[in-house]
């Protein structure tokens, strides 16, 4: 961060020596309520399947909402105006894409043990193919996004500490603190981090929205100013703006639902009911988030006009620095709002990690390698491989490849590639093993050549050309082959609702 | 098994609701560039888009509570 924030320092740190005082003494206290947890992984990484409404539904949120909800929404508002507000919308789809296919989801988890969404791939296919070709995709995209945390984490510790302990330290600290409460408690700690740190951010973000209505003007204000500098900001989208809207719509609510630590946590509801009542809390959670980060950058329009793409980029920063100046109470609320902001980006990293490791212990080195290995050696592989996995990506983050750097940067476009199998496979028997390989494979490759030369034919974005390549040849290559009696048979038996 | 199962996903009443909510949340019925009246400076498109935007949680919560019974809990003796 560039803007120097004015409670930076002192304060900052006191704060995140906090947090991670807490998020620790949660990881103690995850493994003393249960000891077992290094025993099954169905303990270790899914919670022994037993998560309530109010964790699961925080830790659902903590999937959805990053840091970058609350410091990269208000600048793309403030440059956007109101054509952004679909922020608010395509939160909203991510849940219905969910109805489409977590019901029956949750049943086969429920009834077949399922723990990964590779576990899912492996058991309607029976490929090893497809499914190591669909851990190896998903690991590839989870060790991005992953990275990706590294570097937010580093960026906001020395920022809110005014550079007083540097990028690497912090990104150190918070890795060491992350690394050991997840070994600790595995996802019960994940998912009670999630917890503090949800309402952490919406305390946050809320007293932004408070202090900036008092302090910095509200709508009223900013529609003035734009009326007066910019009605485009203020008028109905419009050609390409219209496009752009229906495309965050479909992709994020595709993208997001399916993200193997969001698919991975169906599995690790109590109950029917207790997902069920997680789903109808994360329908309404838009307004109360991303409406809310939405409104902030709106009025900053009126309070910090003129700003330039990079200097609106810190545009949470400056106004928190407002606030911070008006007194001790928005002081410190602006300390927790930042501090918040940190949580909200490990909370994220924690899960992606525990979600990496499940399909290294499960998927690969449980399946493959040592099927008859005792279940706590498979979650000692999954932590370590996972270790390993985070060292190698924080040596990236600061040293970062002058030439390969774009490999890094796929994840979405990756991880979409997936969805075929995960969803169609739920509804249709005859969609056929081959097709499936074929389909995912060049998918991907597709999305990853449209990335890297930078083409964006009709103005849509690489990993939808590669979803749609992906998806007329699974369904392409499924109408065409003879489905044997057999396989129809055995996928029927496992998506069908009658008892096998 | 005589349970009677239920899925989102298989009622034409919940795909034509999502069908129809979806076309509502997306600003194209609005001419152009229009913003008049405002209402507490919000635009009047935005406010019908944030309506159409809550007529859809509403409409999630419906599906959830009336549509999806799966019984997957009793299967597991729970």
């Amino acid at each position: 961060m560039e803007v120097e924030l004015a409670f930076s320092g002192w304060s900052g740190i006191l704060v995140l020596m906090l947090y991670g005082g807490l998020m620790l003494a949660v990881g103690v206290y995850a493994f003393l309520r249960n000891r077992k947890v290094r025993e099954s992984l169905d303990e270790y990484y899914l919670g022994g399947r037993g998560l309530g409404v109010m964790v699961l539904f925080f830790t659902f949120f903590a999937t959805q909402y990053s840091g970058n909800t609350v410091v990269g929404y208000p600048p793309t508002a403030y440059r956007l105006g109101y054509q952004y507000l679909v922020s608010v919308p395509f939160f909203i789809m991510i849940i219905m894409v969910y109805l489409l296919f977590a019901p029956r989801l949750y049943a086969l988890g429920r009834r077949f043990n399922l723990l990964t969404p590779v576990d899912w791939i492996d058991l309607r296919f029976r490929s090893k193919k497809v499914t190591i070709l669909a851990a190896i995709l998903m690991l590839y995209g989870l060790g991005n996004y992953l990275l990706e945390q590294f570097v937010a984490i580093g960026q906001g510790v020395s920022g809110l500490t005014g550079g007083t302990i540097p990028y690497q330290v912090g990104v150190v600290f918070f890795i060491v603190i992350m690394v050991a409460y997840s070994w600790l408690g595995g996802m019960r700690s994940v998912a009670y981090t999630d917890t503090i740190q949800g309402i952490a951010l919406l305390f946050g973000v809320f007293t932004l929205l408070i202090g900036s209505l008092i302090y910095l003007g509200g709508l009223p204000t900013a529609a003035e100013t734009m009326i007066a500098e910019a009605p485009e900001k203020l008028g109905a989208p419009t050609g390409g703006s219209l496009t752009t809207w229906f495309c965050l719509l479909v992709l994020v609510g595709i993208g997001a639902a399916i993200y193997p630590h969001a698919f991975q946590r169906i599995f690790a509801a109590r109950s029917e009911r207790t997902l069920k009542r997680s789903f109808i809390r994360m329908a309404y959670m838009p307004f109360l988030t991303a409406g809310v980060v939405f409104m902030v950058g709106i009025i900053g329009i009126a309070a910090f006009p003129d700003l330039t793409t990079a200097e609106s980029e810190q545009l949470v920063g400056m106004m928190a620095n407002a606030l911070a100046n008006q007194n001790a109470f928005f002081y410190w609320a602006m300390v927790l709002l930042f501090g918040g902001v940190i949580a909200a980006i490990v909370s994220t990293a924690d899960s992606v990690l525990l979600t990496f490791s499940s399909i290294v212990s499960n998927d690969l080195y449980g399946r493959y390698i040592a099927p008859d290995a005792d279940e706590s050696r498979k979650i000692l592989v999954g932590k370590l491989v996972g270790l390993v996995a985070v060292v190698v990506l924080v040596l990236i983050a600061w040293y970062p490849p002058g030439t390969l750097y774009q490999i890094f940067v796929l994840k979405f476009e990756v991880l979409i590639q997936t969805a075929p199998a995960l969803i169609l496979g739920l509804y249709w028997s005859r969609l056929n093993t081959q097709a499936v390989f074929v389909g995912m494979l060049a998918g991907t490759v597709l999305a990853a050549v449209f990335t890297f030369a930078g083409y964006r034919p009709l103005g849509v974005y690489s990993g939808l050309w590669g979803l749609l390549l992906n998806l007329a040849l699974c369904v392409g290559g499924s109408l065409l082959s003879q489905a044997t009696e057999a396989n129809r048979q055995r996928a029927l038996e496992v998506i069908g609702w009658q008892r096998p | 098994m005589k349970k009677r199962i239920s899925e989102p996903v298989k009622k034409p009443l919940v795909w034509i609701g999502f069908v129809i909510l979806f076309a509502l949340i997306n600003p194209w019925y609005f001419p152009a560039g229009s913003w008049s009246p405002l209402f507490f400076g919000v635009p009047y498109w935005a406010l019908i888009i944030l309506l159409a935007s809550l007529a859809l949680s509403i409409f999630i919560t419906w599906v959830v509570m009336t549509q999806w019974e799966t019984g997957a809990d009793e299967d597991e003796g729970l």
